[in-house]
């Protein structure tokens, strides 16, 4: 069965579209991503599957219910972290995750979520003393006080060092190995591509591709990335003629390369450079990434 | 029931936690008793003790509901909430029943401080009317800071708006000054304001005295006031 299916999904604010005809399907066990810069539709799509905004048109059945009469049965199987957490200011981290099992038939007990989210040492602070990061794990721990089936997490990540980042990948990892859906909304490439059993890359209110994310990149690229920083006073155009090179994509200060013959062009570039003089700084070959992709659909980069 | 009462404890613990509004509410009417009691002697110092509870009614609704409301609001507490299958009813029920709780505080300490400090004495057959007179007003009032948070779209306007409505009511109403005192043109705008009513009330069940208006015809006007505003907070009232 679906958990979640979303057909021609519509929303717009005044003369704004911010959702443009989305459809997808998201597969009960799975987890699933929406990767696109900031204002792409991304939160507003799933804040109309979660019940929290009337989508103007369009169908969305939620774990084989509908929101109207079903909304309440809904929020009782789903979790939901808000991209702005919404927590009580002046409460305690314990508190608050005691407050929201009150709300819920069945719950898990608070010890096992403030472990959970690594929250031991700050159970007795208030939510307003806590740091951005650890303000959204705690919103994470509320999302799962019910022991949701579905998860729903609005960039979960944002506002967190690498290690804290790490450590909600895993937990997110842990929620699939249990069973759970869950949705996740992202504007980081490394997060989709880590976490995702599938992205849904979306962009002014529309999905422009959905897939699995190896997949969606070697559907996209046969070449591989050779990057580097851009020299001044070259024509890019004459980087094209190097033996192999199929695209040249230049974007803030740095040139990729696309290349299908790797060996040939790297040599035709050090030739290049050495002639021309100029340094290759910061000079990397890797596999093209959902970033590229992005870049390639939309000719702009995800964070801008 | 067990999300209600866990609502209010959290609606409790909020108020409580947060200075400025508990200083607003509970602390201030009690110092302008004791700032009246220091200015005038004997009797009239109790006399200023029902209006001082008025007033802290007054301001329990312009800056102790509107203000939290709204911050809920802006910080998205209350939209979180809506992701839970939280009844909104018993979310309102707890915010409604926490400031209830605040205005009857409010009434004991000012009551008690009377009592023992300026030797008021209410009339024993008064209680009853009296405890009812505290809670209608108190809704009335509470319900004016609802009404407030849904006109106000941030914190700032709130906090105007609430001025706005906080200084005629505070100046005309005949809580700090005799009606008889103010020029002819402020008698309808007095008229025209709930705390006039309680005012006038509280004045007559504490001391005993008669008032402006006949007591039935107070409470009859705070019980209309009360379904007006009460249906215009929820026409105006907003989750985001």
């Amino acid at each position: 069965m679906n958990a979640i299916e979303v057909r021609n999904l519509r929303k717009t604010y005044g003369t704004h579209t911010a959702v443009d005809g989305i459809s997808f399907t998201v597969a009960a066990g799975e987890i699933y991503g929406m990767l696109g810069p900031n204002g792409a539709g991304k939160t507003t799509t799933v804040e109309c599957i979660e019940g929290l905004r009337q989508p103007d048109s369009g169908d969305v059945q939620v774990l084989g219910m509908t929101h109207g009469r079903q909304t309440a049965a809904i929020k009782a199987r789903m979790g939901v972290g808000l991209q702005t957490t919404g927590l009580f200011p002046k409460l305690t981290v314990r508190e608050i995750i005691n407050l929201y099992a009150t709300f819920f038939p069945r719950s898990l007990p608070t010890s096992d979520l403030i472990e959970l989210v690594g929250l031991k040492e700050k159970v007795n602070a208030y939510s307003a003393q806590l740091s951005g990061g650890q303000k959204q794990r705690l919103a994470i721990a509320l999302a799962l006080v019910n022991d949701p089936d579905l998860v729903f997490l609005d960039e979960p990540t944002t506002a967190m060092d690498p290690a804290a980042r790490r450590s909600v990948w895993d937990l997110v990892l842990d929620l699939k190995a249990r069973g759970k859906t869950v949705v996740l909304t992202t504007h980081y490439m490394e997060e989709a591509a880590h976490l995702c059993d599938r992205v849904a890359v979306v962009d002014r209110g529309r999905i422009i591709a959905e897939g699995r994310p190896d997949d969606l990149v070697r559907d996209h690229f046969a070449e591989t990335a050779i990057e580097f920083s851009t020299p001044r006073g070259v024509a890019l155009d004459r980087l094209m003629e190097l033996a192999g090179v199929n695209r040249v994509m230049e974007e803030n200060g740095s040139t990729t390369l696309l290349s299908t013959e790797v060996p040939e062009t790297v040599a035709a570039l050090l030739a290049f450079a050495k002639a021309q003089q100029f340094r290759l700084d910061r000079f990397t070959v890797r596999n093209a990434t959902l970033e590229d992709l992005f870049l390639r659909l939309t000719g702009r980069r995800i964070r801008e | 029931m067990n999300a209600l009462l866990s609502m209010y404890t959290a609606t409790a613990r909020e108020y409580l936690r947060d200075r400025t509004a508990l200083l607003l509410t509970m602390l201030l009417p009690l110092l302008m008793a004791g700032f009246f009691g220091l200015i005038f002697k004997g009797d009239q110092r109790a006399a200023y003790v029902p209006g001082m509870l008025g007033l802290g009614f007054l301001w329990l609704g312009v800056f102790g509901v509107a203000p939290p409301l709204v911050q809920m609001r802006e910080q998205q507490v209350l939209r979180r909430l809506g992701a839970t299958p939280l009844p909104r009813t018993t979310l309102l029920g707890a915010q409604i029943g926490w400031r209830l709780t605040t205005g009857l505080l409010q009434a004991v300490v000012l009551v008690v401080f009377g009592i023992l400090v300026y030797g008021m004495q209410i009339p024993k057959g008064n209680w009853p009317l009296l405890t009812a007179a505290v809670v209608l007003g108190g809704m009335v009032m509470i319900t004016i800071g609802f009404l407030l948070a849904g006109l106000g779209k941030t914190n700032e306007s709130v906090i105007a708006l609430g001025q706005l409505v906080q200084f005629p009511m505070m100046f005309l109403s005949g809580t700090l000054f005799p009606l008889d005192m103010l020029p002819a043109f402020v008698s309808p705008i007095a008229k025209a304001m709930p705390l006039t009513y309680l005012s006038d009330a509280l004045k007559q069940l504490m001391l005993g005295t008669t008032g402006l208006f006949p007591l039935w015809a107070d409470f009859a006007v705070m019980g209309g006031a009360l379904v007006v505003l009460g249906a215009l907070a929820v026409r105006f009232f907003r989750w985001e």
